[in-house]
């Protein structure tokens, strides 16, 4: 008896109200179980087959069969190469110039609304039309970019078109169409800084520079942490400026990852095999974005 | 001394901005720029200022050239119209459905909410690109492949915006709610009576975000695609630049047709998107 009436009131649910949660959930989870939840799901069942897309009705179990492939298979070990060659460039330009630029732009200024517009709008230009721009601009013969050197004494570049060159050059486009978002993004991260802490440095004496280093960067870590992890994502991810520029090549330089994926799912057809790529990136990339974690955190 | 230091220092900082403003912009203006040009001009002022400026010497009658071109090249206009009517689907259905599933993981108790809360963050940090062929084959046994519905359908669903919403949300006080239930108002009621109302700045955020994404979607619409009919103008443009004869200035006049709109998107809407990425930055 006793125990019973001391459970009514520690009950924490109500009936109605978790029917009424669910109802309003409904569109979205179905949604989200069928198109998100349900490729993962696929993902790591048809890893362990040999699926193939034209005949579906002759899937088998093959253990780990894809992943002693994936050991044997030299375009995985250079698409792992490549993009993780990408990632550790672009992180720190990227990062750099949207933090060297929100610094820039923080100060009160009359054009600050135009500085800020054209730093942000290659963000949201399309990657198509921004890789098709750059393919034209960065045209060996023909380019703007090339002629812009020259005019400047300096010889002209096979940017795209020379193994060497391809992938710092997708490196360069992509942060100079990334930075803004992440500009942004510091931004806001700045303003929530209160002018007395700086205020007070002043009246110490305190020169730009350790201005910076004791006040901006440690009030900033957050955000770092935030714009660290979600551009190293973004950054795992390249695959359309390698798939419209340079198709992966020259000699394989710009394949990426998720391009090379992309390539065995789709134009080979071969899922099982695609999908074991996959997982194996995803547990690299889920451990890497673990392990920044736990080193910031210790930071 | 001092003054002429710190004009020194003003001037400095001004033309510094303003160099990169231009490195920014650049391909932006060039683009733009181009493609009101014979491709003959376009090549013979690579070398010149002139790149960058219209071409005021052309009697304007000619410079649309390069666009009547490629209007009649190619179906931009089907293109255009596809994207705007897919773009403005998913904004509606997104907004609708994320925002409810956001209101009830922000405001109601009930069993289960903590294992749905940490789901979404785990989608969060998967890089769902390498999941799009399973993708594929899933719509593909629902009998979706070369249909709208299966290009909208996975688009809908968001856990990045369902994760926005629910921020917002939890931020609005619960007076009007709590006055409005002790009335017997219905939940549905509260929710597109009150809660919609004041929620007016996240949905333009999101609508907006959710509108370039869309607009500038290219992978998946390429996969779950065979009849060009349907393709969306970023799949056209990527066609233009891969037919021969590929004219120079019939590429940019096709981007910048796929660009303005956005970009005066963004430019109108500044604030909003802003606000967005703040508040996914603070989090």
């Amino acid at each position: 008896m006793g125990k019973n009436n001391q459970q009514i009131p520690v009950q924490k649910y109500k009936l109605r109200e978790t029917l009424m949660a669910y109802a309003f959930m409904a569109p979205a989870l179905i949604l989200i179980i069928i198109f998100v939840i349900g490729p993962i799901i696929a993902s790591i069942s048809f890893a362990f087959t040999d699926y193939y897309l034209l005949k579906p009705k002759e899937i088998s179990f093959s253990g780990l069969e894809n992943f002693k492939y994936i050991a044997e298979d030299k375009m995985v070990l250079t698409a792992f190469a490549n993009t993780f060659k990408f990632v550790v460039m672009v992180l720190p330009l990227q990062i750099g110039t949207a933090l060297g630029l929100a610094l820039l732009v923080n100060r009160e200024n009359k054009f600050n609304t135009f500085f800020k517009i054209s730093f942000f709008s290659p963000v949201v230009v399309s990657l198509v039309v921004m890789s098709i721009l750059w393919m034209v601009l960065l045209n060996p013969g023909s380019g703007l970019l090339n002629a812009m050197l020259q005019a400047f004494g300096i010889p002209k570049q096979p940017f795209l078109s020379s193994p060497k060159q391809a992938m710092p050059t997708i490196v360069f486009v992509s942060a100079w169409q990334g930075a803004g978002y992440q500009m942004m993004i510091f931004l806001a991260g700045l303003k929530t800084i209160p002018a007395s802490l700086y205020e007070a440095a002043s009246i110490d004496g305190a020169t730009a520079w350790t201005k910076f280093r004791y006040i901006t960067l440690p009030s900033l870590q957050n955000t770092t942490v935030f714009i660290l992890i979600t551009t190293l994502i973004g950054a795992f991810k390249l695959i359309i400026q390698p798939m419209v520029m340079t198709s992966g090549g020259p000699k394989n330089s710009t394949l990426t990852i998720v391009y090379y994926i992309y390539q065995t799912g789709v134009r080979y057809r071969n899922v099982g095999y695609a999908a074991s790529i996959g997982l194996l990136f995803t547990a690299v990339v889920m451990v890497i974005i673990l392990f920044q974690r736990k080193l910031v955190r210790e930071d | 001394m001092t003054m002429a230091l710190k004009y020194v220092k003003t001037t400095v900082y001004y033309v510094m901005l303003f160099i990169l403003s231009f490195l920014f912009l650049f391909p932006l203006l060039w683009m733009v720029a181009n493609s009101f040009k014979p491709n003959e001009m376009l090549f013979s002022q690579l070398n010149s200022y002139k790149a960058f400026l219209l071409p005021f010497n052309l009697p304007i009658t000619q410079w649309f050239d390069a666009y009547r071109q490629v209007f009649e090249r190619f179906n931009l206009f089907k293109g255009i119209g596809n994207s705007i009517m897919y773009g403005s689907i998913v904004v509606v259905c997104n907004v609708l459905v994320n925002s409810m599933a956001a209101y009830a993981l922000a405001k109601f108790h009930f069993p289960g909410k903590k294992i749905i809360l940490s789901i979404i963050i785990f989608i969060l940090i998967v890089p769902m690109e390498t999941g799009i062929v399973p993708l594929f084959v899933i719509v593909n046994s629902l009998h979706l492949v070369n249909t709208i519905p299966g290009l909208l359908a996975p688009a809908i669903g968001n856990v990045f915006n369902i994760f926005l919403f629910r921020q917002f949300f939890m931020n609005l006080p619960g007076e009007l709610e709590e006055a409005a239930l002790i009335d017997g108002a219905g939940r549905f009621r509260i929710f597109f009576a009150i809660i919609i109302p004041l929620s007016k700045p996240i949905i333009a955020t999101i609508a907006i975000l959710t509108f370039i994404g869309s607009w500038n979607d290219f992978l998946w619409p390429v996969l779950i695609f065979t009849d060009n009919g349907k393709m969306p103008l970023q799949v056209i443009l990527n066609v233009l630049n891969n037919t021969d004869p590929v004219y120079t200035n019939q590429v940019m006049a096709g981007l910048t047709i796929s660009t303005i709109p956005i970009i005066l998107v963004y430019a109108f809407f500044q604030k909003y998107i802003v606000e967005g990425i703040s508040h996914t930055g603070i989090k």
